[in-house]
């Protein structure tokens, strides 16, 4: 089993990784440090043969791009050290600024020749990933042939300059749960309709926690409009689906709309199947083996497998 | 006999207007044999079609622009091209070629029905399928 959607726990929070920091951002965030957290599960929950590690800061909470590239780059450092250095099972999704789009080529280019860093993830920002901010961060991706893994972090429909949720600011976590695939939607269009994909053309991207059962709609949408207005983006040489199922991977897990026992199941999702990546989001794997799932290893090429060896206990 | 479409044995050919009366990179709506076609006469010849597009059979002709379209290209960029060229559904801005009656740069595998034009003299004439018993 290949779980491609686990979040390491910092249980100190950026705490853990404080002796990574300049002594200047020490000073800095050592008040904050506990505050700062990177929530998910310990090595030992992870059942999963193999993981990607998907670290979740709530980057896109603060306005200070700067402290944002300070604790990302701290962060990588430490997930580095503590789990990736020693133990053959977990990859890692570097973590990405997305206002600092420099800091991001620098971490990019000092990490992402590491055979165990095969991913990057960026917390998303009210700037649609279509946009020229961040070109030299996707010409860094394609470079060292990694893939962008997007999730949420929670600040989304929270924090201003997260990515706002449509309509107005929802009352619970529960709406902002039920309406998360609108960030998942807006930026697939962007990153298709502004010609990003035509542009990086070896570009891949996860968008993983985001669900995808919406995904026919908005590609039977895209498509049709495509054709409708494609004089307005002449870029786009080909129907948006075929966007996707060269370029873009989706994560689910056991519980979710494809295969749970309350799942949507129509043709147009059927068709998608092998676009979606199995992810346990809480390290407990539990594939169902029978399942028809995408494989891991064309949507993260530089992923090798680890030499063989038993799980540990579960 | 051949029953290939097209041939001389299965269609007719009707005088469907006159030369000077047609405008460049306008076209003008006929009605033959109880079909609506489309007459497009551009710098090098004339060109019929029917006027239905295939999406959802709007009459493409009655409301849709002959004009240009804009040709693939690198993103951020806007390059025009085949001016006069290009027939656009007044109904959800399809565009086929008025040469060929093909979507433009693939957006659909459908098509426009073409039919034979010529030039006579002064003389615009189209080609129908014989209607049958004929």
């Amino acid at each position: 089993v290949i779980d491609c959607d686990v979040h390491p726990l910092m249980r100190g929070g950026l705490a853990d990784a404080l002796k990574y920091l300049t002594p200047a951002w020490q000073q800095r965030l050592q008040p904050l440090a506990k505050s700062i957290e990177c929530p998910g599960v310990s090595r030992d929950e992870i059942t999963a043969g193999a993981c990607l590690l998907v670290p979740l800061v709530r980057l896109n909470a603060w306005s200070d791009s700067l402290m944002a590239a300070a604790v990302a780059s701290a962060c990588n450092d430490y997930l580095i050290d503590e789990w990736i250095a020693s133990d053959p099972r977990p990859k890692l999704a570097l973590l990405l600024p997305s206002l600092a789009p420099a800091t991001a080529v620098d971490e990019i280019v000092k990490h992402g020749g590491r055979p165990s860093v095969v991913a990057a993830t960026m917390p998303l920002v009210n700037l649609l990933l279509g946009e020229a901010h961040y070109h030299p961060i996707f010409a860094a991706l394609q470079d060292h042939d990694l893939t962008l893994v997007l999730h949420p972090t929670g600040a989304e429909g929270l924090f201003l300059g997260a990515p706002a949720l449509a309509g107005g600011t929802s009352f619970s976590a529960a709406e902002r749960s039920i309406l998360m695939h609108q960030v998942a939607q807006a930026n697939l269009c962007s990153l298709i309709l502004q010609g990003t994909l035509e542009r990086f053309p070896q570009l891949r991207v996860v968008f993983s926690g985001f669900g995808f059962g919406w995904l026919p709609a908005l590609l039977w949408r895209m498509d049709m409009d495509w054709r409708r207005l494609r004089i307005e983006t002449p870029w786009v040489r080909q129907a948006p689906t075929e966007y996707v199922q060269q370029h873009v991977w989706f994560t689910a897990t056991d519980h979710s709309e494809l295969r749970g026992k309350d799942s949507i199941r129509s043709p147009a999702l059927a068709a998608l199947e092998d676009r979606v990546l199995y992810g346990s989001h809480d390290g407990a794997a539990t594939l169902d083996a029978g399942a028809r799932w995408g494989v891991p290893q064309l949507a993260f090429p530089r992923w090798e497998p680890a030499p063989l060896e038993p799980s540990p206990p579960v | 006999m051949s029953l290939q479409s097209g041939s001389h044995s299965t269609r007719e050919w009707h005088r469907v207007a006159a030369l000077g009366d047609l405008e460049v990179g306008v076209a003008r709506v006929v009605s033959v044999q109880g079909r609506s076609i489309g007459i497009v006469r551009l710098d090098d010849g004339v060109f019929a079609l029917r006027n239905s597009c295939p999406h959802q059979g709007a009459e493409i002709f009655n409301g849709g622009v002959i004009t240009g379209t804009m040709v693939p290209s690198q993103p951020g960029e806007l390059v025009y091209g085949f001016e006069d060229q290009v027939i656009r559904c007044p109904l959800h801005g399809w565009e086929f070629d008025v040469r060929t009656g093909n979507a433009v740069f693939g957006i659909s595998p459908k098509r426009v029905v073409v039919y034979p034009a010529e030039v006579r003299g002064e003389d615009v004439f189209v080609a129908l399928p014989r209607a049958a018993g004929q």
